[in-house]
Formats: structure tokens, sequence, C-alpha cells
């Protein structure tokens, strides 16, 4: 899959920037910040875009829950009477109880917690890894470019879901980590495509190969000169893959192999009370809702970054 | 999506106990008549073979294949089906004489030898079949499961007489024994079953009142059709038996409400409120004897006083943990056999009875236990919320934290832990009878070493009222035995019983009559259809 | 053409040999690290180390090396190996059915459904990231972008439920009693699960719902696709040497757009396959999925290799499709 795979990276939809567009990065990273650099015209549009806004706005919110959930709710969630299992909303109590007689909105701003923890945990280590595999195989090519993309390609041949389990069944322990372990093993060969891609583009540009000639070393041309280049593909796509790994927790969860109760993601608030749906439709409307919201705000995010780190698209 | 529960259910004999109000079929037609496709809910089978298949769904469709010697009436005592007599002086020896006339869809004979060989294939270790248990009361099993064991080795103590009778030596006696036959594992099998295992395992060759139509399509469905050559009274009913295959309860009862199916003897928990409403009076209610209990590390000093372990008890409002999380679909538990059985006696067990101040002041007595507690269960099929519910019952009981340990998903990962009796608190394990006598719930739990004793409960007294219990001279004799050993472990309390599973069951408008044997279960081969 | 293909055929081999190594040592150190899953099929009942010996045995887990946390079990991997490729058998399940058994039952249905998803994906996802593209900003822009992403946002099993409870059960109750239907419309495609007597029509709405994750994608690809296009160079000299705008759109702009929104479609193949575990749950199709979520969860190393395996060939076949269909799109890509 060699040949077609520079194109695989459009094919995600993030179009790397353009020789002229890296040239600005380069300038804006070495920190002079002009008016017209790249990332200075796409703060501006994104400022102006009310989408971008809102879902920033919504994100703050959700990551304010989790950082200081005491911020939103007084109550313990962990504070339940069975007594009380599944009683609608009322006063004082806005999302009523949950199936074990607990407060069901402290537990939809608890439960923000672990679904963040783990998407965010598993972007990061994906971003780390795959980045870093892309970077060494697009710079330097040759046969460590054939070995890291033989790899790649194995774990692409994978079914995502699929051996996101296998790797589950294999630790039998469920927590945020494990959680997290398996979408990255899953999930990083995307990252280093696009990395790969970027990388071959700006690699053989001409301030390249001007700084080659000038004798600046492999790790100056990587991090200094070629690096700055790849950010902006990258980027997007971790804030879209933020979102879909807030989903794909919850859709673990569901297949009964991601967090557990008593942890209170909003997965598991899902999976718990699917089968209420005809009776008590709430007690799913509100996870499914921030859960949603989440995963819509970063996707929308993602996409008016994209719209604004492109020049060809203004 | 509980699959942990699929395997938990492996190795569980189905005996749903209860009488049932609709009479036994006698063939009559005075709710309906025979023919009409009967469309069924299963879930997928292990095995069609009745030396392999242990779990429910390989037993309600081997059942109308296959026959054995005896069967359970109403009353879930056992009665003589291909058997013309059972007999025994000691309780030790058992002569068995077959009715004659009785073939195999292949044409072989139904004869001494057909159990014989079923019996001494399923009992030998270098077969590895799930029943083999089963057969550990047979004389000679000790030795049918040594390592290096040979293929053709058979049991000392069963031996042919003539075509149609042979001989069962056990190795002590037991009074009870006749009922153990009417399990499937005991049921007979064609020597060209025994032959090719795979084949006969995709198209059966059975003896009863049904036979397989093409092939068992697995995962999709099993077709049975009346197997006119059947030489018993209670031929099938139905034309056919279509056993529709899901692998999700909840997909199933979408089926059922979309008139896909006709018969489900699951119902999913969250349906069970409005079944009232959808479908009215087609619908069986009865507890069965699945048991859920709470075990308690009797290994471990902080759990070694019998009033800690009562108090526990009294403090868990079971009848409230079902309402809310089971939306009433289990039996809170008094005791420690399924009430159904024979010898059972109702609220014998009084400390299972939620009584909240009883609790705290026999707690205050006691050294109690300091918090957190760790409670376990396997993770992943369902037990954290009752788990949960019965720790904040505790917590507001006698202010003990507790912490869930339900980081151990794999089933056999977790039953390992039961064997090597490593829990660090009280854990949940679940028990289903081995045959319709009381004593499948009392011996193999709580004798001194026995196999699933993971509590480390060990009481001599016990022990010898289950050994006199067993050597008595009847059944009817034996119970007395028994309930003096249940009234042992309603004093020591060495693990609390939580609930016993409820069976419903569900019908369609094309179903005339229901027909539900309390041992058996639903007996899809006499129901009459519109 | 032919030496590419034979080039890529021989470059599948050190991935199918890789995705075999990568799954046995996550299985076998799934085994190692959670003790023997022969215990489970005992339940409540203690086997004697005999009776578990022999099990294991029989269900082919017997090798000591098994019990070594971290020993890669070189010695069955290569066994593995030699019995897939030189004697095709893949083992047996916990329940002695072979391995090549379920996969010939079980991928007819999975693919069937993966199927329909894409061509799902094709008509309506293309269909629309094309309306939205030429007329990118107006209304049609909008409504697409945000339906796509309404749907991309919420989990798919919730999508499922929503579906077969509200529509398959309540609605097809009422078509079905109504009579007014053809009985493949009302017992075939409203069918609540899959029906044995309908495989194809009983199959169309898990499909829908399958494809439904996907079509969002495929939408906005071709979208952004379509964008990137209409402005390029040749489009330009397409209309400045007069071609109709219909020719420019719609043989060259159209052309060019799909490469990349192709691409997509053959990894989304993979995708879909592994999300079908969800879909199939729901809709009881009795297909690949489920068996592979089973022998995961039961931890039977034969089922999970074979299965995992014959769905990387799936998914490797049908990427160098895609890969031969470039050729076809775009005249600048020649393989030879």
């Amino acid at each position: 899959m060699t040949d077609p795979s520079s194109m695989t990276t459009g094919a995600t939809g993030t179009t790397a920037p353009d020789a002229g567009a890296g040239a600005d990065d380069a300038v804006a990273a070495s920190g002079s910040g002009k008016p017209s650099s790249l990332w200075g015209d796409a703060r501006k549009r994104l400022v102006r875009s009310p989408v971008f806004m809102l879902s920033l706005l919504y994100l703050l919110v959700v990551t304010s829950m989790a950082v200081a959930p005491k911020l939103w709710t007084r109550q313990d969630p962990f504070d339940c009477s069975i007594s009380l299992s599944r009683q609608p909303p009322t006063d004082g109590h806005p999302f009523g109880y949950n199936l074990l007689g607990c407060d069901y909105y402290a537990h939809a701003i608890y439960g923000a917690r672990p679904s963040l923890s783990i998407a965010l945990v598993a972007t990061a280590a994906v971003v780390l890894i795959g980045g870093t595999i892309g970077l060494l195989s697009g710079f330097f090519g040759g046969w460590l470019d054939a070995i890291l993309s033989r790899i790649t390609d194995i774990f692409l041949s994978l079914p995502f879901l699929l051996g996101a389990l296998v790797v589950l069944a294999m630790v039998s322990a469920r927590n945020i980590w494990t959680v997290a372990l398996a979408l990255i093993v899953l999930g990083w060969t995307t990252i280093a495509r696009i990395m790969r891609g970027s990388v071959i583009e700006a690699r053989n540009l001409d301030y390249v190969q001007a700084a080659r000639a000038l004798g600046a070393t492999n790790g100056r041309i990587m991090f200094r000169h070629i690096l700055p280049n790849t950010i902006a593909p990258v980027l997007v796509y971790a804030t879209i893959m933020l979102g879909s790994f807030v989903a794909a927790e919850a859709t673990l969860t569901y297949l009964g192999v991601g967090l557990q109760p008593p942890a209170a993601s909003w997965g598991v608030m899902i999976n718990m009370h699917q089968v209420y749906f005809d009776t008590d439709p709430w007690l799913l409307f509100f996870p499914v809702g921030l859960l949603v919201g989440t995963v819509l705000s970063f996707i929308l995010a993602g996409d008016a970054l994209r719209d604004a780190l492109d020049p060809k698209l203004q | 999506m509980k699959l942990a529960a699929t395997v938990a259910a492996l190795g569980m004999l189905t005996a749903a106990c209860g009488g049932s109000d609709s009479d036994e079929g006698s063939g009559g037609s005075d709710g309906g008549s025979a023919g009409g496709d009967l469309r069924i809910y299963s879930s997928e089978p292990a095995f069609l073979v009745p030396s392999a298949g242990d779990d429910e769904p390989s037993i309600l469709v081997i059942r109308q294949l296959y026959r054995g010697l005896v069967k359970y009436n109403q009353e879930g005592a056992p009665e003589l089906d291909i058997a013309e007599s059972i007999e025994t002086e000691d309780n030790q020896t058992w002569t068995v004489t077959l009715k004659d006339g009785y073939t195999f869809t292949n044409g072989e004979p139904v004869d001494a030898d057909a159990f014989l060989r079923a019996w001494n294939y399923t009992g030998n270790l270098a077969n590895s079949q799930n029943n083999s248990y089963f057969m550990g009361r047979i004389a000679g099993f000790e030795d049918l499961q040594k390592e290096g064991v040979k293929k053709n080795a058979t049991f000392s103590g069963l031996k042919k007489v003539d075509d149609l009778t042979f001989t069962i030596e056990l190795t002590q006696p037991f009074s009870g024994f006749e009922s153990v036959l009417g399990y499937s594992g005991f049921f007979p099998m064609a020597q060209e079953c025994i032959d090719d295992f795979d084949a006969c395992n995709k198209t059966p060759i059975g003896n009863g009142p049904y036979k397989i139509e093409g092939e068992w399509e697995n995962n999709v469905q099993i077709k049975l059709v009346r197997n006119e050559d059947y030489a018993g009274e209670d031929t099938g009913k139905p034309d056919s038996l279509t056993y529709r295959i899901f692998d999700d309860v909840d997909a199933a009862y979408a089926a059922f409400e979309g008139g896909e199916l006709d018969v489900m003897y699951t119902v999913p928990p969250n349906k069970i409120g409005e079944l009232e409403s959808t479908v009215g009076d087609r619908l069986l209610k009865e507890p069965s004897s699945s048991f859920t209990y709470l075990g308690l590390p009797n290994y471990d000093d902080r759990f070694q006083d019998p009033d800690l372990r009562k108090a526990l008890s009294m403090a868990i409002d079971r009848q409230a943990i079902i309402d809310a999380i089971f939306d009433g679909s289990l039996s809170p538990a008094t005791g420690f056999v399924a009430p159904n059985f024979d010898g059972a006696r109702e609220g014998i067990c009084e400390a299972c009875e939620y009584d909240l101040d009883a609790a705290k002041e026999l707690y205050e007595s006691t050294d109690g236990l300091e918090g957190p507690v760790e409670l376990w269960a396997n993770g992943g099929a369902g037990h954290e919320e009752w788990l949960q519910a019965v720790g904040d019952g505790w917590k507001s009981a006698f202010g003990i934290d507790y912490k869930l340990k339900v980081d151990v998903s794999d089933f056999g990962q977790y039953l390992e832990i039961a064997d090597n009796q490593e829990f660090t608190g009280p854990y949940r394990l679940g028990w289903g009878p081995d045959y319709p006598v009381m004593e499948t719930y009392l011996a193999p739990l709580y004798t001194t070493g026995a196999p699933s004793n993971n509590s480390g409960y060990a009481n001599d007294e016990f022990d010898q009222l289950i050994k006199d219990g067993d050597s008595a001279d009847s059944l009817e004799d034996a119970i007395p035995f028994y309930q003096q050993a249940e009234d042992i472990l309603v004093e020591d309390m060495p693990v609390i019983p939580m609930w016993w599973g409820l069976t419903t069951v569900v019908w369609s408008e094309n179903v005339a009559e229901m027909v539900h044997n309390p041992i058996t279960d639903v007996d899809y081969g006499q129901i009459s259809m519109n | 053409m032919g030496r590419y293909v034979v080039r890529r055929l021989l470059q599948f081999i050190p991935t199918v040999l890789g995705a075999i190594f990568l799954l046995h040592y996550l299985t076998s150190l799934g085994i190692q690290m959670t003790g023997n899953p022969a215990r489970a099929i005992f339940g409540d009942r203690r086997p004697s180390e005999a009776q578990l010996q022999a099990m294991s045995e029989s269900l082919g887990l017997g090798d000591k090396c098994l019990e070594r946390v971290g020993d890669p079990c070189i010695g069955l991997y290569f066994d593995r190996l030699s019995d897939i490729f030189l004697r095709f058998d893949l083992g047996m399940n916990f329940t002695r059915r072979p391995v090549t058994d379920i996969i010939a039952d079980g991928l007819s249905y999975t693919v069937k459904i993966v199927i329909i998803a894409i061509i799902f994906e094709i008509l309506v996802g293309i269909t629309a990231g094309v309306l939205a593209g030429l007329r990118s900003g107006n209304f049609v822009d909008y409504l697409v972008k945000i339906s796509t992403v309404l749907v991309i946002s919420v989990p798919v099993f919730v999508l499922g439920f929503l579906v077969r409870d509200m529509f398959l059960v309540n609605v097809g109750n009422s078509v079905r009693s109504s009579g007014n239907f053809p009985d493949w419309f009302a017992y075939g495609l409203m069918s609540p699960v899959y029906k044995p007597d309908y495989p194809w029509a009983s199959l169309i709405i898990p499909g829908l719902v399958l494809g439904s994750i996907s079509l969002a994608t495929t939408a906005r690809l071709t979208r952004t696709s379509i964008l990137e296009n209409v402005r390029a160079d040749y489009v330009r000299t397409g209309r400045a040497k007069g071609l109709s705008e219909k020719r420019v759109i719609g043989v060259h702009t159209l052309r060019n757009s799909l490469i990349p929104v192709v691409t997509y479609l053959g990894i989304d193949f993979g995708a879909l396959m592994g999300g079908a575990v969800v879909t199939e749950g729901i809709f009881g199709v009795p297909g690949i999925g489920r068996e592979i979520f089973r022998a995961i969860a039961q931890q039977q190393p034969s089922v999970v290799v074979g299965i995992t395996t014959a769905l990387v060939l799936v998914f490797l076949v049908v990427n160098l499709l895609v890969d031969i269909l470039y050729a076809v799109l775009d005249p600048r890509i020649r393989y030879d």
C-alpha cells in the first residue's frame, strides 16, 4: 500500500498546508507572530466562526465538570438509597434518580471525568506514538519506512472495534487506563499516515533542501523545519479523534468491555439504563445528550479548525 | 449484551421448578389440536448430544429429540419412561429393565447397550464430555477420570444382564438415584453417534418424539419434525418445532413483539412490568431453581462469627433490590433449598428476613467489620448494580464503607479465585440443581472439601446428616435428615442466600395450551396450537 | 497492471503473517494473564486437575507456554501457521465447531450487511456531498452538514434500538396487521430481526443502520473534495476551452473528487466489518461479528485468530480492488 498512502492522507479530509503556508508556518513557529501568518489568520477566522465558538464554549463547560465537579453539584453521586430507584426529576434533583437511587444529576456531572479522561489520554498517546512513527517513516524513508509502513498496515488491517475487544480481553481489569490502552493500540495508525504524508511533502520543499545544504543536522531539520509544517493536519485530526474516542468509550461499555460500575462515565450511565428506554426515557436522554453534545462539539471544532487552517478553502 | 452471563449458564442443569395449572399432556384435544409449526425462542445451544449438552438451551432441544429411563411428573417425582422397571434392595445396586420396541431414528435399537455405551462414553476422561460430572456416583468413576485412561475403558459398576436389562452399582448408597436418571445427561446414544460425534451433534440421532429436519443451522435455527416411528405414548403435538436462535434476548423479545415467535421462556427484566398490558394472561411466572448467593470467606478470620454473618444477611432488603433492579423478576430466598423442591420449607431462614433493627443489635454484639469491605463479582455480567445496593444497605446500617471488586471480568479467572479461596470479602456466585432432590443444594456446596464448597465451610455434624440421608431407605426417609442439615446451615449462615430465579414464559395467540413441567420447564412437544 | 497486482499480492504475505502473530500474541498473553479459559466451562463445579488438563488438551490450550506470562509461544505460532496454511485447519471453538465452518456460515451475513451499508453510503453519502460541495454555503450545504454530524455523534447502538423498537416493532406491527403490503416488505424488510425466510430483505435495515455511521464521513469527504476540485486549474481550462458545464462537473470534477472517497470506502470496509458486532447483536443477525465477540469474551484463541485473519484477508483484497479502481478514476496513476 505504499503508492496510494499519501492520498490516504488527503482522504481523511485533512489537507496538508501547501508550500506557501508551510513557509509562513515556519515563521510563525519561530515566534515572530506576523499578523499575516497562517496561525494568526486562522485565529481571526475562528473567533469569527459562531460554530467554533459555541463548540468551544460547550467543551469548556464539560471540561469544567470533569476538572471540578464540585462547582456544579454538592450532591455525593454515591449517596444512594434503593427506595428512590428511577424516580423522575423533581425539585433539587433535576435529573431524577438512577437505578440504584443515586442522584442522577450528580452522576452526570461526575460522569464527565472518566469519559473525557479516556479520550484525552488516548488521543495524547496516539498523537505521540503515531506522530513519531509517521515522522521517522516519512523523514528517513528507505528501509525504515518500509518496515514501519508494513507494521502500520498490519494494525490498519485489523477492524478497530474487534482489535479493541481483543486487547480488553487480554487485560481483565477495566479502568480508564486499560480502556485507553485498547483505543491507543488500534488508533495510532491514521495519525501515523497523516504525519508521514505531510512529512514527505515538507521534506522536499526548497527551504528544507536549503537547510540541509547549509549542514543542519537531521534533528534540527525535523524539529525546526518539518514538524511545524505538519502540526496543522494532526491537530485537526486529533480534535475530531477526541470526539470519536468519547463515543468509542460508550460503545465499548455498551458491549460490556468498557468501564464498569461503580465507575460513573456517561457510557456506564447509558449502558445501565438503556433497557428502560421505553419506560423512563429521561434516564437515557441526559447521558446521551451530554455525550452527543460533546462528540458534536469536538467534530465541529475540528471542522472549523480545518477550514481556518486551509487557505485553499478561503 | 450480557455475555458473561451466558458463560455462567454453562454447566447448569435446567430445572425450573413450580407447579403449573395446565394439565399433563394426555394426548386429548381439549384445548386445541395437533399440528402447526411452533416457533420457539432459543439461544445458541452448546451441544445437541446428551453426553455433552449441559446448558439450558441445549437441554430444551435434547429433551424433544431424546428420551431417557425416567421422566418427571407434575409433582416433580420420577416416573418410568423407557424403563419397564428400576429396582433396588440397598440403594446401592440398581437393576434396570427396559421396554421393548424403541429405536433410534437411524434404526438402531434402544437397548441396554444404548445406555451403557452412552454412560461409559460420558464418564471417560479421554472424551472430556461436559456431563461426566453427573456420572460421579457410579462405581469406577475415579478410575475413568485418571490421566492416561484408555478410550475404551468402562465403568466397573455397569453390567449388562441381557439385551433389555442391566445393573448399576453406586460408590455409596443414594436413595435419590432414580430422580437423577431423568437428567438428560443419562439419555441413551446410538453407536453411530459415538463413532462420529461431530456428525451426530450436527444431525442428531435421537429416540424421542421429534427428529431433526435437515441439520442444526448454527446461530440461525434448529427445525424438528414429529418422529412418526416414536414408540412412546406422549407423541408430539405440533407438526414441527422451530427453535429460532438469538444471541441477544432483547433482540429476541423484539422479534416476539413483532410476531416472529410463539414461545419465549425468558423475558428481559425491563419488559416484565408491562407484560399485563401486552400479553395479558398468556403468561406464566414460576420460581425457578437457579440460586444466587453471596458467599462469605469462612476461611478469613473476619468472617468466622456466625452472628456477624447473620447480621450482614438481615441488613439486606432483598425485595427492595429485586423490585428496583430486577423489576420483580426474582423471588427472595428464605432458605437454602429451592422453594418447590420436595422437603423445602418456606421461611426457614430467619436471618434472610430484612430486619434493620435486629441486624444492628446483632452487629453490635459482634466484633464488627472494618471498612472498606470488598464485595466481589465477575465484572460485566450485570452483578455490579445489586452488589452496590447490598453495599449501600450495609453502609447505612452499620456505617461500614464498601468497595466493589468487579475488575475480574473473565469468568474462568473469577472461578479460579473461588477454587483457590482467594476472595477477600463477600462474593457473588450461583448454583443450579444437578437433580430434583433437595440434597443437590446442600452436599455439593457445604460438605467439607466438596468441589463447589468455595466458602471453606466445614461442619462434621452437617456432613454426617447428609451421609445419613443418602443411605436412608427411600427418598421420603431421607428428607428429614436433609432438613436437619439445612437447619444447621440456618444457624451457621456459611453463605448469604439472596434469591431464586423466576421463570417467566410468554406465548403468542397461536398457542392454545401451554404445557409446563416443574423440573424440565416448558414441554414444547406437548403444546397445542390454534 | 499485472505486475503491480502480483507485487501487491506479495506484500500481503508479511501483513497477514504479522496480523496473525499480533493476534496470536495478544490472545496468548490474555490467557497467560487471566488463566486457563477452559476453567469457565466447568462453571460452579470445580474440576480435578486431570479433568481440566483433558479439557484444555481437547481445546488446544494444553501448551505449557500458555502458563508463562510474556512468553510469545513461538512454537505454538508456527503450529498455528502450518495448520492454517498447510492443512487449512483453523482449529475448533469450545463447542467443537471447526472455525472454517463458523467462517463459512457467518461471513456471508456480515459481508451482506456491509455491502448494503456501502451501497447506502455511495448512493446517499456521495449525492449529499456533491450537492453540498457544489452549493457551498447555502441551505443544502448546511442541511447536509448538520444532519451528517448529528448522525455521526449518536452512538450506533442508540440508533439501532430506536430503529428496532420504535420503527420495526411498532410501525412494523401496524404495517403487518393492515395487510396492504406485500409479504417481503411486511415480514421481510420490516422484520425486527433477521429472518431466514427473507435472507436479503430482512438485512436491509441493519445494513442501513450500520452504514449510517460512515455516511456522514462519506458526505463530508465528498464535499471537501468537490470544493477543492472545482477551483482546480483543469476545471478552469475545461471551461475556457468551451466544455459544457455538465461535462466539466459531471465528468472531470466528479471523477477526480471521488478518489479520496473511494480510498475511504475501502478502509471503511474494514471498520464496518468490526462495527457489525453491534449491529448484528441488535438485529439478531447470525454474522461473524457475534461469533468473534463471543470468542473474544470467552478467550477462544483459535476462533479469534481464525476469524480475524479471514477479515484481514477480505479487507486487503477490497483495498487492492480500490487501488486498481484508482487507475480507472485517475489516468495520471499508472501502476506499471
